[in-house]
């Protein structure tokens, strides 16, 4: 078996309010999501993962850390029980659809049922250094489960749909 | 046009699974002004059109006769205009900070020690171009980390993001460091990675 396999791209010929990974096979050792994401919106604003065993669990489950540079300014925070999933960081809404925000999920040992699941995630919301965007982020984030992974949801906070044209690719990794 | 190896001539399914090709790697022989790679256009695996990201590993020192480190540079197709915009965050050991730009000329790629510092450090940095052939401006993400080990302060690790304002498919990778060349035993791999269209 190759040690990094490509399972899956996603590429949105049309605006989609959500994109899912079902039914992901649970033959490696951990995944890795990458995805270039442009929103149907006027503002910048926040995307979600929601991690699940045969669906995505919508509960309280889940928490985070964040840390990110804006401007010249830092700052970190978190949050526990979320009831709005893992924080994967911004997508651009309110400038020329031609920018688009890059996101890195690494989610690992995502088969082991007993441990709980935990994620990194590298983000920047594509921005153009002249308004509220600019955020680069490095975060952690906890589904508060032991079940394995095999269903994985990202969608918008705000019910922003993503833009046609944005592309998720899912990887496995063995060793 | 000759297929790749990854790919079965009679049946044209893919035999390799792997997702990330390496492409090439340059170990530099002498102090080096200007590392470029450029993909070609033969449906081989130099040919970066049939990738959907691109991944660039650099472990580099500055030939520069000086303290402290610079940082790297990366511009795309020859491009040295203002159309980088990018956003800076790193840490040093006592402090965390950021910095931004909206009109780089350059993508910066990490900081990599000058050569009147300790021998044999070099510093690393791993940069991800994502959707490098689509009609979308080109994001990138950059992890660094730049270990000097003398408590001088240069001592960096960070992320950097950019956007190459540019909806051209990238096809030539510039890297060059401020005021000195890239010194010998740098090294720098590319890799193509793969994306799986299914229905």
């Amino acid at each position: 078996m190759a040690e990094i396999e490509a399972i899956q791209t996603q590429y949105l010929e049309a605006d989609a309010s959500s994109v899912t990974f079902s039914s992901i096979p649970q033959t490696y050792e951990h995944l890795q999501l990458r995805y270039t994401l442009t929103l149907n919106a006027t503002s910048n604003t926040y995307q979600r993962l929601w991690l699940g065993d045969g669906s995505a669990d919508t509960g309280t489950d889940y928490s985070y850390h964040v840390m990110y540079g804006h401007d010249s300014t830092t700052g970190a925070w978190r949050g526990t029980g979320e009831a709005n999933g893992i924080y994967l960081g911004q997508a651009p809404g309110n400038m020329d659809r031609a920018w688009t925000g890059p996101t890195i999920v690494d989610i690992l040992d995502y088969v082991n049922t007993n441990k709980n699941t935990t994620v990194q995630i590298l983000n920047w919301d594509g921005g153009d250094s002249t308004s509220n965007a600019d955020y680069v982020i490095f975060a952690s984030g906890l589904w508060d489960s032991t079940a394995a992974v095999d269903t994985i949801l990202i969608n918008n906070r705000y019910a922003n749909n993503f833009l046609r044209g944005s592309e998720f690719s899912l990887y496995g990794l063995n060793s | 046009m000759a297929l790749p190896a990854y790919i079965d001539a009679s049946t044209g399914a893919i035999t390799d699974g792997e997702a990330w090709v390496g492409i090439a790697t340059t170990t530099l022989a002498s102090d080096t002004t200007t590392v470029t790679f450029t993909s070609t256009d033969d449906g081989q695996v130099g040919d970066w059109s049939q990738y959907m990201d691109l991944v660039l590993i650099i472990y580099g020192r500055n030939d520069r006769a000086d303290t402290g480190a610079a940082e790297g540079k990366m511009n795309f197709n020859n491009d040295t205009g203002s159309n980088y915009p990018y956003q800076d965050f790193r840490g040093n050991g006592s402090a965390a900070s950021a910095s931004t730009s909206s009109g780089a000329t350059y993508i910066p790629v990490g900081q990599f020690i000058r050569n009147n510092e300790t021998a044999n450090i070099f510093c690393a940095s791993v940069v991800h171009m994502f959707d490098i052939n689509s009609g979308k401006y080109k994001s990138s993400l950059i992890q660094y980390a730049c270990e000097i080990d003398d408590g001088s302060g240069y001592d960096y690790a960070g992320i950097t993001s950019s956007t190459w304002k540019s909806q051209a498919p990238i096809t030539e990778i510039d890297l060059t460091v401020p005021y000195g060349d890239w010194l010998t035993a740098s090294s720098f791999s590319l890799f193509g990675v793969l994306p799986r269209m299914v229905a």
